[in-house]
């Protein structure tokens, strides 16, 4: 990360700022907002703004790129990769996050929403594996994307579609989107904890509601 | 500059040395290619591309204004969520883009991100439309047959869904447009000091080569930077200013 001199003057901090990026420097614009007086930040905004749009982008240092690989948000990008779920194991995650609640929290909400108090036992290694992007999300009822929908407080649409979307373009859309077999949802036991060799007629109700599909 | 050739024999595990002209180049002719390893390479360049770019997002991300109300931005607490929300827009993105030059996926990139802002502080102002709640929870339609709510929302969700798309498209036209109006903003600017610095800027050069190459003080390039930038940006927001002065 760039190291910022204290300064004031809204132009110093904006060349200071340029130099930073196109040496490759990683400024963060709020620590040159901070250090402009109060009524030159709008300002300084701006033309960081209008600098931003245009930038080149610098040539990294392998130890930045390493940086960069490492922040949440483009190491969650890259786990992306071999996701079978969609976008579940990124948008998860930062939903459980934003709503401040542990995995077991999340999973004894969603276990009472679905009338299946005491059963968390059961459905925990299930939503661990949409967290992981271990399970395929086409076999998950919607009434558990409406319960986990209902646990954060956001539009069902958005873990439907998350898990739906297939990351990279080699995934045509029509594989999530077709029905499975339970045969093919059993998948290897490393993959299904609960399911393991189970016959289809084995399926309960917490199977269905996680494997059964919509 | 590498061939296309070139291009096509670096393996991914190689794309962080590739740049960002080049990611795009293999996005483009990889992503419509039947044979299926073609568009996961396109995948694997395109997650490259934006990597590349997290510190322009999240650049984006804190300067945000809304266009109707500049007081409503993106509190510092939130932002690396919205960077979140807007790498997870701009994977999506790569489904739906048809873009062939930098410059289209620069305006594509810069749309998403703001469109995600401007979703993050209608939420956070409590106008959030999105729904959630008890999944027995029952209402009536418009003809006052009662259904579950979320049975409800589907239909109304899908045409947000489809509302939305629509945005988007016309917001990467719009920005695509101020791409292609920056060039010609900058041929524009009247002053020549603050265009060739501003210039110089955008290719990269430090505050001190370019008080070489105009063989001037330091205090003098970061007036005439920010003033050009002023300049540049009144240009392209419509509020032209640019007085010629030095």
């Amino acid at each position: 990360m760039a190291t910022i001199v204290t300064m004031a003057s809204p132009e110093q901090l904006l060349s200071e700022f340029c130099d930073a990026w196109n040496a490759g420097e990683r400024p963060r614009v709020s620590e040159f907002l901070e250090q402009a007086p109060a009524g030159d930040r709008e300002e300084l905004a701006a033309l960081i703004r209008t600098f931003l749009e245009q930038a080149p982008t610098p040539d990294f240092s392998p130890e930045t790129l390493a940086a960069i690989s490492s922040e949440p948000a483009v190491s969650e990008l890259a786990s992306l990769i071999e996701s079978q779920s969609g976008f579940w194991p990124t948008l998860l995650p930062r939903l459980r996050r934003r709503s401040k609640l542990t995995r077991d929290q999340v999973v004894a909400q969603l276990a009472g929403l679905l009338g299946l108090k005491g059963k968390e036992a059961r459905i925990h290694p299930y939503y661990h594996q949409m967290e992981t992007g271990t399970i395929e999300p086409g076999g998950v009822s919607r009434r558990v994307l409406e319960g986990l929908a209902s646990v954060f407080k956001v539009d069902v649409r958005e873990i439907e579609e998350a898990g739906d979307f297939p990351v990279s373009p080699a995934g045509p859309k029509a594989a999530f989107f077709r029905h499975y077999s339970t045969h093919e949802l059993a998948g290897p036991p490393a993959m299904n904890l609960e399911l393991g060799a189970h016959s289809p007629g084995d399926l309960d109700e917490i199977d269905q509601l996680f494997l059964g599909g919509r | 500059m590498r061939s296309d050739h070139d291009l096509n024999a670096i393996p991914e595990n190689r794309f962080d040395r590739l740049s960002q002209d080049e990611l795009f180049r293999i996005v483009v002719d990889c992503r419509e290619n039947t044979d299926p390893k073609r568009p996961r390479r396109a995948g694997a360049a395109w997650q490259m591309l934006i990597a590349k770019d997290i510190d322009r997002v999240k650049g984006i991300v804190e300067t945000f204004r809304h266009p109707e109300a500049p007081e409503v931005r993106v509190e510092g607490s939130d932002v690396d969520d919205v960077v979140d929300s807007s790498y997870e827009r701009l994977v999506k993105m790569l489904r739906t883009f048809k873009g062939i030059s930098e410059g289209e996926y620069r305006a594509a990139m810069r749309t998403c991100v703001r469109f995600e802002c401007m979703d993050h502080c209608r939420e956070a102002m409590g106008h959030d439309m999105r729904r959630a709640g008890s999944l027995d929870e029952r209402t009536k339609d418009d003809e006052g047959d009662e259904r579950g709510r979320f049975d409800r929302d589907i239909a109304e969700q899908e045409k947000e869904r489809v509302a939305e798309e629509e945005a988007l498209t016309a917001g990467r036209e719009q920005a695509l447009l101020r791409q292609e109006r920056v060039r010609t903003a900058i041929a524009d600017l009247k002053n020549a000091n603050r265009r060739r610095v501003v210039e110089l800027t955008y290719a990269g050069a430090s505050t001190e080569k370019i008080m070489a190459e105009l063989d001037t003080t330091r205090d003098n390039v970061y007036q005439l930077r920010r003033r050009g930038l002023k300049d540049l940006g009144d240009i392209l927001d419509g509020n032209h200013s640019d007085d010629g002065q030095p």
